[in-house]
């Protein structure tokens, strides 16, 4: 749950809440609805999201390579796809992001992103995608900049 | 290629997860992390009181049994520590990378309370490892008597270094909180290495200073 969210709650426990921050809390759960769709979609597509994306590096570096790198992008969409349903980056951040961004940068990264970036944006559409983007730039962030 | 296998696993994260790792149960009132292996929270009052009833009773001794307490726990933690991260991860604690293992010692540390573990490895060239630790619970600041007072936190690190290394390395501390100093800071090495250190920490010599002779 993200932190404005959480606030008000913690508020309400205190008082009724203002006209106004009942609006905030009513956004934010009716904004649930269409995010549980999105990520509805992202569980359902996940083979068909990485398919294409995996058929189009495979002679690009040895199959353990490629699923390794595979393999961090997959745990990161899921990371990214519930934090998009909580509409809630920092939930993101320490539970997956921190994580990744602690390992060396993969040399496939760069590439998996950018292939990754155009197959979301067709399976997710017009619709779906902008709700996901925020989250996608985080889980960017993470695995392509180059770490220490 | 197995992309299946892929997707029908699951994808391990951070296994020291804020808010995934500590979990409660009001009704039983009690912590666990998420392998249901109980937490306490143990008051820093406690912590001190210990410390306390322990220079009462035997004085001078005090600091070789905290050591030695450090060490018991050391045992227990790494054994607990291989065995969670074996099952989290599927694969022996050996076979994490070295980025891997030390990210999970330092978020270990941060969601226990145990303060910000932070690994210094530009002293490899001399044998040996340098860790800081900021925020130490085991020692009150600036309430030391001249020499570095983390007993516990020696005796902990010492044998977890040794079970990481499967060497019989040693840990010395060179600097303090309880001497004002930022951080507690950590040596560990192979013991023939590490006499020298030990000693110029015994004459009082700063932590900058014994890093500097080392670099020579």
């Amino acid at each position: 749950m993200n932190r404005t969210a959480l606030n008000l709650l913690n508020t309400a426990e205190e008082r009724y809440l203002e006209a106004e921050e009942q609006q905030q809390l009513w956004q934010y759960f009716q904004g649930m609805n269409t995010r549980i769709k999105v990520y509805e979609e992202l569980r359902s597509q996940e083979a068909q999201i990485f398919r294409p994306v995996a058929r189009q590096i495979q002679n690009t570096a040895d199959e353990t390579t490629i699923l390794t790198a595979l393999r961090a992008w997959v745990g990161a969409l899921r990371g990214a796809a519930l934090a998009m349903v909580l509409d809630d980056p920092e939930l993101f951040q320490q539970r997956v992001g921190e994580w990744y961004q602690a390992r060396p940068a993969h040399p496939l990264h760069p590439k998996i992103a950018q292939l990754l970036k155009a197959q979301l944006k067709t399976v997710l559409g017009a619709q779906g995608w902008p709700l996901f983007a925020p989250f996608w730039e985080q889980m960017q962030r993470c695995l392509c900049t180059a770490h220490t | 290629m197995d992309l299946e296998a892929l997707f029908s696993q699951p994808v391990p994260g951070d296994y020291f997860a804020p808010g995934a790792y500590v979990q409660g149960d009001l009704e039983l009132g009690t912590l666990s992390n998420r392998r249901g292996n109980r937490l306490l929270a143990i008051p820093e009052y406690l912590v001190r009181a210990i410390y306390g009833g322990l220079e009462q009773e035997i004085g001078k001794a005090a600091p070789l049994v905290l050591q030695n307490c450090g060490r018991h726990w050391g045992q227990h933690f790494f054994a607990r520590l291989s065995e969670e991260l074996a099952e989290y991860y599927g694969k022996p604690l050996a076979e994490l990378t070295m980025q891997e293992l030390v990210y999970c010692l330092t978020r270990c540390w941060q969601v226990h309370g145990w303060g910000q573990l932070q690994f210094d490895w530009s002293w490899h060239t001399a044998g040996m490892i340098c860790l800081q630790n900021q925020y130490s619970p085991w020692v009150k600041p600036n309430s030391g008597d001249g020499s570095p007072a983390a007993h516990v936190e020696v005796g902990l690190l010492e044998v977890l270094f040794q079970h990481i290394t499967g060497r019989q390395v040693q840990c010395v501390q060179i600097s303090c909180i309880s001497l004002g100093h930022p951080s507690n800071q950590f040596l560990i090495g192979l013991p023939e290495r590490l006499e020298p250190v030990a000693d110029w920490v015994k004459s009082g010599l700063a932590a900058a200073a014994i890093l500097e002779r080392l670099r020579q």
